[in-house]
């Protein structure tokens, strides 16, 4: 398989100044990771572990203090392979007046979309997301797992080959999570790339091939589906060993801090 | 240019529906309508003083709506992740700004187009008959406005507050207004008050030049080069800082 991501030895470290005070936090440390093609890679941390830090960085939003980024084996400056992602960030906002229809339309025209593309594709995603009867409805009317529909269709809209999706489970109910899973399931078989983090460890289980675990901006270990699938308590249990108890992950940090 | 027109009709569009364009929109209207009694005071000069504070409510409304648009402009995009959405398509980050910028532009156009649709007819309805120097004043007072809101932009930038963007920017329109003021101060000062007054009068817009009926009148080529000019230099400023911005 070859990589759709890579980080090598990337750093980021947020500062900022206040009153001729410059303050450091570290976002992410040592991180390397190849995400390859057609796989699901999961990041599992707790709040402010580098989950966000690392997509931003996937995505050139934010630039890395050293070490390297590689998306489709190009620097993120590189904004030519853009087209052949979709990103849903977390908890996105779009324009309450818009109907769902427009606000999909904005993004495909922004997508680069023709005309007859748009089309097509709208009706496409409007069908894949369960969207159809609500596509008039405005963007103001629509629940919280609707809307979260309307952030997967923007970041489908224009096919793209990786999906970067940051906690998009984030606040949806029990049967929203199991149409957001099939959703992500089915377009896993049409061969897409899932790059994605989530608090919810069992829908992460269910989808991941692979999962990352972040602790304070280092990635401590990469599990694989079969470490889990041993385990009697699942990927939950491992994930608490990791974050609470790992000498090799404390070993890492010890090393980082130092 | 397909998707920065995208962008700018969603501005566009985003301003229109914002309740402060229509309450901006409103209260021009109304101070409009108070210059009428304005007018009633002034007897003699009612339609003189019906056109210039008309002209000069018009120039308020428009630049407290292109301030407060441009200095919010940024900070509410980072704060809904909605430039996240946008930077992640096949787009840079200069067709970001210019599609802003250019959806700003046109809903200062919309609102200076509804206030003085309003200012005309009452114009018309105390006896004024139509003259081109009427629209030379708007243009006048529109280059002025997108003066001071590519200030905005630029503020914003770096700014994390949009009250510091539309304070510092608001400070330099009205500085700029007193320009030929600081001119003259600067000729008759010496020593580290002259370097002062100059590299003052360097870095202020000077809308004199657009004054174009006025006393220190420059001709409409000049002074919307002028303006055209000191707007690009700041927004080419914005654009380097955006390029460098970590989101």
């Amino acid at each position: 398989m070859s990589s759709v991501i890579s980080f090598r030895e990337t750093a980021k470290v947020y500062r900022s100044s206040h009153l001729g005070r410059t303050t450091k936090k570290i976002g992410l440390i040592d991180f390397s990771l190849d995400v390859e093609k057609g796989e699901a890679f999961g990041l599992l941390g707790l709040n402010g572990s580098g989950k966000t830090t690392t997509f931003k960085l996937a995505l050139g939003l934010l630039t890395p203090d050293s070490g390297t980024v590689k998306v489709f084996d190009l620097s993120p400056k590189t904004r030519s392979f853009y087209s052949r992602i979709g990103y849903v960030p977390e908890l996105p906002y779009f324009h309450s007046f818009l109907t769902v229809k427009a606000c999909l339309k904005f993004y495909a025209k922004l997508s680069g979309l023709s005309q007859g593309d748009i089309s097509a594709n709208l009706e496409r995603v409007l069908w894949e997301t369960g969207l159809v009867a609500h596509q008039n409805k405005r963007i103001s009317e629509l629940s919280k797992g609707l809307s979260q529909r309307v952030a997967l269709a923007q970041a489908t809209i224009h096919n793209p080959d990786l999906l970067i999706l940051d906690e998009p489970m984030s606040g949806l109910d029990p049967l929203a999570i199991r149409d957001l899973r099939d959703y992500l399931s089915r377009l896993l078989e049409d061969g897409k790339t899932i790059f994605i983090s989530s608090h919810s460890i069992f829908e992460i289980e269910k989808l991941c091939h692979r999962v990352g675990v972040l602790k304070e901006g280092r990635l401590v270990r990469v599990l694989q589906r079969k470490d889990w699938e041993s385990s009697s308590g699942g990927l939950e249990s491992r994930f608490a060993d990791i974050i609470q108890n790992d000498p090799a992950s404390k070993a890492l940090l010890k090393n980082s801090i130092q | 240019m397909k998707k920065i027109w995208v962008l700018a009709v969603d501005s566009l569009l985003e301003n229109i529906w914002n309740r402060i364009f229509i309450l901006v929109a409103i209260f021009g209207g109304l101070l409009i309508y108070a210059s009428l009694l304005f007018g009633i005071l002034a007897v003699e000069q009612e339609l003189r003083v019906l056109m210039d504070s008309g002209l000069a409510l018009i120039e308020l409304v428009t630049l407290i709506s292109g301030l407060y648009f441009s200095a919010t402009l940024f900070l509410k995009e980072i704060e809904t992740k909605t430039i996240y959405l946008i930077l992640s398509r096949p787009l840079n980050r200069l067709q970001y700004l210019l599609g802003r910028v250019l959806g700003l532009i046109l809903s200062l156009l919309l609102i200076m187009l509804l206030m003085s649709l309003l200012h005309i007819v009452l114009l018309l309805l105390h006896g004024w008959s139509w003259q081109n120097s009427y629209l030379l004043s708007l243009l006048g007072v529109f280059l002025e406005v997108f003066m001071a809101t590519a200030v905005a932009v630029f503020f914003s930038l770096f700014s994390t507050s949009s009250v510091a963007a539309i304070v510092f920017s608001g400070s330099l329109w009205a500085l700029g207004n007193f320009t030929p003021e600081i001119r003259f101060m600067t000729q008759k000062s010496s020593g580290l008050a002259t370097i002062f007054g100059r590299v003052v009068l360097f870095l202020f817009p000077h809308f004199e030049l657009l004054n174009w009926g006025g006393h220190y009148g420059s001709s409409v080529l000049t002074g919307a080069s002028y303006a055209l000019l000191y707007s690009s230099v700041f927004l080419i400023l914005s654009w380097l800082i955006l390029q460098k911005k970590e989101l």
